[in-house]
């Protein structure tokens, strides 16, 4: 099971990585969970200073943009 | 009353980098760094995790707003680190150019001031742009 962090408090581009991120878990056909970390104390403990950020089983991978199916799949595969 | 916090998603944060070097004027670059920092003009950002390749200071710097890069003198060794990572497009300060020489200018109040005072017009006057 791949765990996948969305961190952002919620707003559009959060959304939209939120989406991208499950689309690229679906298309690689991995079992994956999404987790929306909203909190920005929370946030600030991954060590991120941009969000929206995306993190995979707990290490950073993304921040400060809301990357594509593409660019998620690369991150996830 | 449940107030939202703000989304920080649309304020990428200006990222101040020092030499931090042993010379006077490294150091007084550095004080007028950190005093940016403390008076949240800016965030100091740490040049060693970019010289070290550290993931995670690497993908924050990408997604900063803009990028300041501080040397105390023109060995410019932390310009030439953000180049060796492919950083550019930043601004760039030597603080040898406040007219001081390396070596012959003791750290006082006064010159830290100075050169913090030159990055807070740099702050103003440099244009926001996403750093390539």
């Amino acid at each position: 099971m791949t765990n996948i962090q969305i961190l952002g408090i919620g707003c559009a581009k959060c959304k939209q990585l939120t989406e991208n991120a499950e689309k690229a878990a679906q298309e690689l056909g991995i079992e994956y969970r999404i987790e929306k970390v909203t909190d920005i104390a929370q946030i600030m403990s991954y060590g991120v200073m941009m969000t929206p950020a995306l993190a995979v089983d707990g290490k950073v991978k993304l921040v400060g943009k809301v990357g594509t199916p593409e660019e998620i799949r690369a991150l996830l595969s | 009353m449940n107030i939202r916090p703000k989304c920080t998603c649309d304020s990428a944060s200006d990222l101040l980098f020092c030499c931090s070097g042993v010379a006077d004027t490294a150091e007084i670059g550095d004080r007028a760094v950190r005093a940016l920092h403390r008076n949240g003009d800016a965030k100091m950002f740490c040049l060693a995790g970019i010289g070290g390749g550290v993931e995670l200071i690497l993908l924050n710097t990408r997604a900063a707003g803009r990028l300041f890069v501080v040397d105390g003198c023109d060995g410019d060794c932390a310009r030439k680190t953000m180049e060796k990572q492919g950083f550019s497009g930043f601004t760039h300060f030597r603080v040898t150019d406040l007219g001081w020489e390396k070596g012959k200018t003791p750290v006082t109040a006064e010159r830290v001031e100075a050169a913090a005072a030159e990055l807070r017009r740099l702050l103003v006057e440099t244009p926001r742009s996403v750093p390539a």
